[in-house]
């Protein structure tokens, strides 16, 4: 059956793997590792250092200013491949991106008790997946999702992205019209226009050198059936912000602009 | 890592890079899937060589991690990107045309366990046990998914429904 199967696959295309780059990634993966691990050592030998000094009768080290148990190492380094402000970084980018591309459109605020959200990146996933293959290996998802509205209706504009060393997008999954493509800079591209429930969305996804994939949708649709049945996650009711728009609030090339805004990367 | 650890990492993956691919193939069916999913695979190898060597079949180790990254693949939000409709589709009778040239076809047709069992015991050559701990279910459902995955294959070639449940 070897046999059959090599022959089924026929002439083999050129390969796309280029390993010294599996290694440059692999080489500053596994120093992060080291760093991490080396830092929560550090991290934590200096917790019960604190808490040593904290508990000992040592007047003169607990009078200096300043000086508490809970207070982290000032040197400690940045170590993950992420940065801490992350979600205020790709927040304020994502709403300039907003502002330029759509200036007529106001936010939609879905939850009243909630203060203005208006685009909430969410970190879903971020560990290691040490379990599912034996193999610990960091991902990071972050999704933000906003409700616009202008004179023309309402609807969703969702940003995703994704850290996955790959450019998971292919035209012979999808429904639709979809290009793949490369922008001038080499960075991969996914265009599509699909159908949903019979509500059309459009799709842009930009595969950045960095490793960073950003996906782009917008929707006509704010039906919770629609959201569901595109993987989104809304923690509120969809309805009664008003009619659904037409065709979707933003271009394809709108679209692929913003993800290719290189403000939003993992590592700008 | 050492370089001379690095070297053999290089001489380990370029000897097998042309297989692998293959493999990656017939799980995805798409070439530019194919090799995102080896470049993962051995992203995730380099990081964890030197335990992979201390494995007693390192090829296995490595066909685990690809497997799992083509699951992993499988869950991400942009590939539940299918259209959602309330017609089920005729069953696909699949021409082979005389030859393997429906090969492909017959095996995408299956569900994705079978395929995956399929691939890893008819092309890579793994055991049942080795099929078994790859995947991570027991060597009893391999067997049960490779004889309905083959039935499937006659099934799709025939027309007619399989023998197996």
């Amino acid at each position: 059956m070897k046999t059959a199967f090599d022959k089924a696959i026929g002439t083999v295309p050129p390969s796309a793997v280029d390993v010294d780059a599996v290694i440059r990634r692999g080489r500053r993966t596994v120093w992060l590792r080291h760093a991490r691990r080396a830092a929560g050592v550090g991290v934590a030998a200096v917790a019960v250092v604190a808490a040593f000094v904290r508990f000992t009768p040592a007047p003169e080290r607990l009078d200096t200013p300043g000086w508490t148990a809970s207070r982290p190492p000032s040197t400690a380094p940045s170590l993950g491949p992420v940065s801490a402000d992350i979600e205020q970084r790709l927040n304020a980018a994502f709403a300039d991106r907003i502002a330029t591309d759509a200036p007529g459109a106001g936010y939609v605020n879905p939850d009243p008790s909630h203060k203005p959200r208006i685009a909430t990146f969410i970190s879903s996933y971020q560990k290691a997946a040490a379990d599912r293959d034996g193999v610990p290996f960091e991902e990071h998802d972050y999704e933000a999702v906003a409700l616009l509205k202008d004179a023309a209706g309402v609807s969703q504009l969702r940003v995703v992205m994704f850290d996955i060393y790959a450019f998971p997008y292919s035209c012979q999954t999808v429904t639709a019209d979809c290009e793949i493509s490369a922008r001038p800079n080499g960075d991969r591209v996914y265009r599509g226009i699909e159908q949903v429930d019979g509500k059309k969305k459009f799709v842009a996804a930009v595969g950045k050198a960095d490793g960073t994939t950003v996906e782009v949708e917008s929707f006509t649709d704010l039906a919770e059936k629609s959201a569901t049945a595109t993987g989104l996650h809304l923690d509120w009711k969809p309805k009664g912000f008003g009619k659904a728009r037409s065709t979707p609030l933003l271009s394809l090339d709108e679209l692929e602009e913003i993800a290719a805004d290189p403000r939003l990367s993992f590592r700008p | 890592m050492k370089p001379a650890d690095e070297a053999d990492y290089r001489d380990f993956v370029v000897v097998r890079m042309e297989q692998l691919r293959r493999t990656a193939y017939l799980l995805s069916h798409d070439w530019h899937t194919a090799d995102d999913l080896v470049s993962t695979a051995l992203h995730k190898l380099y990081c964890n060589w030197a335990r992979a060597r201390q494995a007693a079949n390192v090829d296995a180790y490595l066909h685990r991690i690809l497997v799992n990254s083509w699951i992993d693949v499988q869950r991400r939000p942009w590939s539940r990107r299918e259209e959602v409709t309330g017609t089920v589709p005729d069953a696909a009778v699949i021409d082979p045309g005389g030859d393997e040239a429906g090969l492909l076809e017959m095996l995408r047709a299956l569900p994705k366990g079978r395929r995956a069992v399929l691939v890893l015991r008819y092309y890579c050559d793994r055991s049942v046990e080795e099929t078994a701990e790859i995947l991570g279910i027991s060597a009893g459902t391999v067997k049960s998914q490779t004889a309905r995955g083959l039935d499937g294959l006659r099934a799709a070639m025939t027309g007619e429904p399989g023998v197996s449940a």
